[in-house]
């Protein structure tokens, strides 16, 4: 049985930051809440119909709006449009939603040309046309429709349909805002925060924050939350993970359940803890998954379970997330959970090193050296993931690599040369390796040597040799080596060009310094 | 005027003057033994020949050596060619002062295109062998003989005040009638005159109107001059995406990467090679049976399959059978790819001895690879693929049709 001691340092890293908000669906509140109740005289039945949607019976308003379009008023003609485009009592319809809104935008009629406007931008119902869109949203938002102010910001710092102007949307962001519109408000203090299209303000992009959180933005929250979450404001920080918690923010409950569970800054409350990581991970937060795979192997306030924690790891993994499938690999790998099993350790090690997992690549080394990896993996294969065990300065893996790379196993040639090339003692030692690859026509050794000449890591750096092995390597169809050589080429002289395809041309001719047999298309002689 | 300031003169007015084709259907060994007999006509024919590489090989070394045979003789043509390309570095050593002396003598006839190019290498000779005042007085005098590009040429130097007084009222006079023909490089300069408002009072419009004539001729000053008027709205309506689109001409125009420009060629006389697999598979068995029509189709039926390196490379196999075979434009073919490092090492040298091979062997559109790929190559590049391609040319000639 192996050792469990690697396992914990990997579970320990428990999701924090805001990053996995991002995943999160955007908040759909570039809408405003309930559609605009009118201020037009009211027929009888508008105002039933209004009670009806109110009420939540949307068959009955639908059916009312029906009657009540054509021949109705823009704002009869608006509705119609909206409960179309929002499927309510009936299928979503975008095609006849643009219909019914064109003509009450051409009634102008604010909310509907925000609304189609918003349509050509997502192309729903109509053909995507963020230029239309956009003198769809200037007309609305010069006329002080907030919505389409907000919008109009996001196409001028997007660029959509018109042109990139970071002070314009600012602009735009600031008149919403003047309105109560909470998303740009938010957007208002990210453009403080980062100076975009403004002076930057750190204390006007969290005043405008703290304004939006409090207008209710759950997203606003939430990233008030982690602002504050620092030394001196931990108290308020949780007062706002509460809000955003209680808002469906994923990552408010993950982070909140996070706390609970650890006491950090907060009384220990393993159920609170649980609850709440189980909300987000219900509403698909990967992290969360994860960091109840944690709760439960760890045994931290709750019974522990290596069953539980194997199944959130899975689902974690399923879920996308690469600490989640590191972890799974190892309960495979030591049979935590579940029964011992290589080949699925092996499938997750490598979707996590995939995913950028770099603790991956030394546990999968490991295997390969145990030999449990025989039948499952290549040599070739190995030799990346030897060579990060090497690098976490196991000697065996070492000595793997140099054996395999005499014995002529060039993958493993090419990483024991990127070892040694990694240490100023041992530099030149792996160059001369590389070279020697390079020169018995190893095509990623050659596009290599070129990066290590035009990046000078040798020294200076010498475009007439970066150029001679980019040119080599594409010779013979590297792709990426072809690019570079037209790189290098824009930084040489007439000179150095017919220096460095003359060096190719003799590699591939057997002149001087010269190599193997060219094959036919590398062929350069006549 | 956010970016008037990047409105350009255009100044480098190459020698665009062509050398006579004389000789060009004569029959090389007669040709040849003429000149060998003394003929300086023939040998200037011949130097024509090998300098152009029509039905040989172009030979700088040896082209330059037939122009200083005749030009010991005293054959003015013949210096002023010679002249040019030891200016232009087309043979090893270039030497200037050598250069300017050969085209001081050819132009003491007083012929107007011989004294415009001793002109024009004076105005853009390196150093002290630079003599700007004197380029003017022999601009000057060709002008007077009836050379418009004289005084298209005189006209910058009196813009610019350079080897003579300022006189933009003057080079408005000389440039109006040559611009209201057409000539690209006297409109551009003349539109700059009524932007600046330099010998004429300030008209955008008339400025636009003659940058318009000189973009239309593909001049990049004219695209690039144009661009600047339209992003700035002056004289035409303000379009920022229109100017980026003539600015990204212009840049296409000036130092353009053959390894990027140069394109494939297809041979008029055949039918478009075949795009159907089968189709293919049968032609290139029929290559392989030596029928020459299927060769010569072969490299660019592969073609079409695709441009990734796999297909490149078994194009390049097929295009250097058929190559060898005597097949003109599949050498041009061959020596685009190896210019663009296409499915072969990129190699200027053989790429040049390709597309020169193919130039000897009359193939359309190849010279403009050749002149452009001048401008890239140094001469012992030059001088080497030359050498290559006179080599090949001993083996393959015999095998064309």
């Amino acid at each position: 049985m192996l050792s469990c001691t690697p396992l914990i340092a990997a579970v320990t890293a428990l999701a924090v930051g805001s990053a996995a908000f991002a995943q999160t669906a955007p908040l759909p509140s570039d809408v405003d809440p309930a559609p605009a109740v009118s201020a037009e005289p009211a027929q009888p039945d508008m105002e039933a119909i209004v009670q009806a949607y109110r009420d939540g019976d949307y068959v009955t308003a639908r059916s009312g709006l029906a009657q009540l379009a054509p021949g109705g008023t823009p704002n009869a003609k608006y509705r119609y449009g909206r409960i179309l485009f929002e499927g309510l009592g009936g299928p979503r319809d975008p095609a006849a939603a643009v219909h019914w809104l064109q003509q009450a935008a051409d009634a102008d009629h604010l909310e509907a040309v925000t609304l189609l406007a918003r349509l050509y931008l997502s192309g729903d119902g109509v053909e995507a046309d963020a230029r239309r869109a956009v003198s769809l949203l200037q007309r609305a938002a010069t006329q002080g429709d907030r919505g389409a102010q907000y919008l109009l910001g996001r196409a001028y710092q997007s660029g959509e349909g018109t042109a990139q102007d970071d002070a314009a949307a600012f602009n735009w962001y600031l008149a919403a805002t003047k309105q109560q519109h909470a998303q740009a408000e938010l957007a208002l203090s990210r453009a403080y925060a980062q100076g975009r299209g403004t002076k930057a303000d750190p204390q006007k992009a969290l005043d405008h924050m703290q304004s939006a959180a409090t207008n209710g933005l759950p997203e606003a929250q939430f990233l008030l939350a982690l602002n504050l979450d620092r030394p001196g404001t931990e108290a308020e920080a949780l007062v706002w993970f509460r809000r955003a918690a209680e808002n469906g923010v994923p990552s408010a409950l993950r982070m909140l359940g996070t706390k609970y569970l650890t006491g950090a800054g907060i009384d220990k409350n393993p159920d609170e803890a649980l609850r709440l990581l189980t909300r987000a991970a219900d509403l698909g937060d990967a992290a969360a998954m994860s960091n109840l795979g944690y709760a439960y192997a760890s045994g931290d306030g709750v019974a522990q379970s290596d069953a539980t924690a194997f199944d959130w790891y899975l689902r974690a993994a399923r879920g996308g997330l690469p600490r989640g499938m590191l972890a799974l690999a190892l309960f495979y790998e030591t049979g935590r959970g579940t029964d011992r099993d290589i080949g699925q350790a092996v499938k997750y090690y490598t979707r996590a090193l995939e995913a950028g997992t770099d603790q991956a690549a030394a546990r999968l080394g490991r295997l390969a050296l145990a030999g449990e990896l025989e039948g499952r993996a290549e040599p070739d294969e190995m030799a990346p993931w030897i060579a990060a065990l090497a690098r976490e300065g196991d000697s065996a893996a070492r000595a793997w690599l140099e054996t395999r790379s005499e014995t002529g196993l060039s993958a493993a040639r090419l990483e024991l040369a990127s070892l040694l090339l990694s240490d100023a003692e041992t530099h030149a030692k792996g160059a001369e390796l590389l070279e020697q690859a390079a020169r018995q026509g190893d095509q990623t050794a050659q596009f290599r040597l070129g990066e290590l000449y035009a990046t000078g890591d040798t020294g200076t750096p010498d475009p007439v040799k970066a150029h001679m092995w980019y040119n080599i390597a594409a010779a013979t169809g590297s792709v990426r080596a072809a690019e570079m050589r037209g790189i290098v080429a824009q930084l040489m002289t007439a000179e150095q060009i017919a220096t460095a395809q003359e060096l190719a041309r003799d590699f591939f001719e057997g002149g001087p310094g010269g190599g193997p047999a060219a094959p036919e298309a590398g062929r350069a002689s006549e | 005027m956010r970016r008037l300031a990047r409105l350009s003169l255009c100044l480098a007015v190459v020698m665009s003057l062509c050398a006579p084709a004389t000789g060009q259907h004569q029959p090389l060994d007669a040709l040849l033994r003429a000149a060998e007999a003394g003929e300086t006509e023939a040998q200037v024919a011949l130097a024509d020949r090998l300098r152009h590489g029509h039905g040989v090989p172009q030979d700088f070394a040896a082209a330059a050596e037939w122009y200083r045979r005749a030009g010991d003789s005293g054959d003015p043509v013949a210096l002023n060619q010679l002249g040019r390309m030891i200016f232009a570095g087309l043979v090893r050593d270039r030497d200037q002062a050598a250069a300017l002396s050969l085209l001081e003598q050819a132009a003491a006839t007083g012929a107007p295109d011989l004294l415009f190019d001793l002109a024009n290498a004076l105005e853009n000779a390196d150093g002290d062998l630079a003599d700007p005042a004197r380029a003017a007085e022999l601009y000057e005098r060709a002008a007077g003989l009836g050379l418009d590009e004289a005084a298209v040429s005189l006209a910058a130097l009196l813009i610019e005040g350079k080897g003579t007084e300022r006189d933009p009222a003057r080079a408005l006079r000389l440039l109006e009638p040559i611009a209201d023909g057409g000539h690209a490089k006297a409109a551009n300069n003349l539109g700059l005159l009524y932007v600046r408002g330099e010998g004429v009072e300030q008209d955008y419009a008339r400025a636009a109107a003659y940058f318009r004539v000189a973009a239309q001729s593909g001049l990049p000053e004219g695209l690039r001059n144009l661009g600047v008027l339209h992003e700035n709205g002056f004289g035409v309506t303000q379009d920022d995406a229109g100017a980026a689109e003539l600015y990204r001409q212009a840049a296409s125009l000036v130092a353009p990467d053959p390894a990027t420009t140069l394109t494939l060629v297809h041979d008029p006389r055949l039918a478009p090679p075949p795009t159907d697999p089968a189709q293919i598979a049968r032609l290139l068995d029929q290559a392989e049976a030596g029928d020459p029509v299927a060769l010569a189709l072969a490299g660019g039926a592969v073609l079409t399959q695709g441009t990734g390196y796999e297909t490149t490379s078994r194009a390049v196999h097929w295009l250097r059978r058929a190559a060898h075979a005597g097949h003109g434009y599949s050498m041009a073919n061959l020596g685009v790819l190896y210019i663009r490092g296409n499915g072969v090492l990129q190699d200027y040298v053989l790429g040049y001895t390709w597309l020169s091979l193919a130039q000897a062997a009359e193939v359309d559109g190849v010279e403009h690879f050749l002149d452009l790929l001048l401008t890239v190559l140094t001469s012992d590049q030059i001088a080497e693929a030359q050498h290559r391609a006179s080599e090949l040319w001993g083996a393959i000639r015999p095998r064309m049709p």
